[in-house]
């Protein structure tokens, strides 16, 4: 056999590495999807064939901040960068019609691997789309909407999740059944403490689903909806200032859900928003000793949101500093007494990479490499067994 | 010499919230001080002030500050306070919120 010239051999080897590059790119996802071809776009008004240039994009099967949490905020984290980074104003989703051809994306999430999706991270998720909307005028088309699983379906449809991003018109009735165990609550949006007014009726009819024969005990309701305006209160006045320097452009508001499950007993309120995030605001106070001390002992010090946990922990036990104190109510410490006055459930909240946790009497931190892109504070409060 | 009540949830609102205009243009604490604490706790002929909050659905801390504890850094005295605001709690639900009422007011400085 003749032998390989020096030239030749590299020429073999470039071209191995070029293919399998190539065959990398043109991996499928989901087991579906292989380089170019065709898919349905739907845009709220109708389905349409168009062409998505490249393979679709990786999606988690299950989106929750509780089970998945390092899956669902790194998806997240991508997904505000592709919609948001460089040039973002100037984004066309789905490209125009040339010389007869179908029209064409570049790419896509290919939400049919979807299999479980929580409702805080289906909240996130809706706030993504909807500053998008806000700062573009359009999102992403919905892609091979047949092919989804249809529990992921129904439940961003009982969600509202289409209507929040302008993929349907806006729904007047803010509630849907979405069986006889489960009564969600339509997302819904503000900028500050307007509608704090709704977010009490949309409460206490949640509640009317698990107890129809009697009322919502007065102290839990106000304990409960002080500490929810308190959330709303925090969004108005610290989430977005103009010095936050803040990754990504944002449109000043926060994103509520909830939900009443009859077979656990348990009534569910989330409010997210994409701001500075508690981490980096409290840390701009000037701390107590006994602040800095428990921040500073933080366990984990290898990755860059090692200390938010703490530092959460920190804002819900300490309060404000002292110099401002005076001038600041806690609204941390209503948070926590809206749990307190319950009798049991429990105070969740994620901001940036900290997770911080009150239940029983009893507070925890965490902290995560990702970021889970602004501030989500979940109460969950249980109802005594029937 | 008289005694004014004020129900904040039948006179000003049932959902009172946030701190003033920055958090909403809603009902305010900056609101509430300014159209109702500050003009009663100034007429001379009213010598005690009831301030209701049984009825108010909501309660943040932000209200309670800047409404009662406001009225501290717009320059009423503390001893004063004490003597003419009654806050009003019937209904044991509403009892926390009227302890941190006194707290904020303790806790304020004046400007």
């Amino acid at each position: 056999m003749k032998k390989l010239t020096q030239r030749r051999r590299n020429w073999f080897r470039m071209r191995a590495r070029r293919q399998a590059k190539f065959s990398a790119r043109r991996m499928p996802v989901g087991g579906l999807k292989w380089g170019s071809h065709s898919v349905k776009i739907w845009d709220g008004a109708g389905e349409e064939t168009i062409i998505s240039e490249q393979p679709a994009r990786s999606i988690p099967s299950k989106l929750c901040f509780t089970d998945n949490l390092a899956e669902t905020a790194s998806w997240f984290a991508a997904m505000r960068r592709r919609f948001l980074s460089g040039d973002y104003q100037k984004k066309v989703w789905v490209r125009r019609v040339k010389n007869g051809r179908l029209r064409s994306i570049r790419t896509y999430a290919d939400f049919s691997v979807l299999r479980e999706i929580s409702t805080a991270a289906a909240l996130v998720m809706a706030a993504e789309y909807d500053r998008v909307r806000g700062l573009i005028g359009s999102v992403p088309p919905a892609v091979d909407i047949h092919k989804w699983d249809g529990r992921i379906l129904k439940k961003l449809l009982d969600l509202g999740f289409f209507e929040t991003v302008g993929l349907q018109p806006e729904k007047v009735e803010p509630f849907v059944w979405a069986d006889e165990t489960l009564m969600t609550q339509r997302f819904f949006s503000g900028r500050n403490t307007e509608d704090i007014g709704d977010a009490h009726e949309n409460l206490r009819r949640l509640w009317s689903f698990l107890e129809p024969e009697q009322l919502m005990p007065k102290d839990v309701s106000v304990n409960l909806m002080s500490a929810i305006s308190e959330a709303m209160s925090n969004v108005a006045r610290h989430a977005y200032p103009p010095d936050a320097g803040l990754l990504y452009p944002h449109v000043g508001k926060w994103w509520m859900a909830g939900e009443a499950d009859r077979r656990t007993r348990s009534l569910r309120m989330v409010i997210f928003d994409q701001g500075a995030t508690i981490p980096v605001t409290y840390r701009k106070q000037t701390l107590t000793g006994e602040a800095i001390s428990l921040i500073e002992s933080a366990r984990d010090a290898n990755h860059r949101f090692a200390k938010d946990g703490r530092i959460i922990e920190a804002a819900a036990r300490f309060g404000a500093s002292s110099t401002e104190e005076s001038k600041h109510g806690n609204g941390m410490e209503q948070m926590k007494r809206a749990i307190d006055i319950a009798g049991a459930g429990r105070l969740r909240i994620l901001s940036r990479g900290g997770e911080y946790i009150y239940e029983g009497g009893r507070e925890r931190s965490n902290a995560h490499q990702n970021s889970v892109g602004g501030t989500l504070i979940e109460w969950e409060v249980q109802l005594p067994a029937e | 010499m008289s005694i004014k009540t004020i129900n904040i949830a039948e006179d000003f609102s049932p959902y009172p919230a946030g701190r003033d205009d920055e958090d909403g243009k809603g009902f305010h604490g900056e609101r509430f001080r300014e159209l109702f604490l500050i003009p009663a706790l100034s007429d001379p002929e009213i010598h005690q002030l009831r301030v209701v909050l049984d009825g108010a659905e909501t309660l943040g801390g932000s209200f309670l500050e800047e409404a009662f504890g406001g009225l501290i850094r717009r320059g009423f005295k503390k001893r004063d306070l004490r003597n003419r605001l009654e806050i009003v709690a019937g209904d044991d639900a509403y009892e926390i919120f009227k302890r941190l009422t006194w707290k904020y007011i303790e806790k304020a400085k004046g400007e």
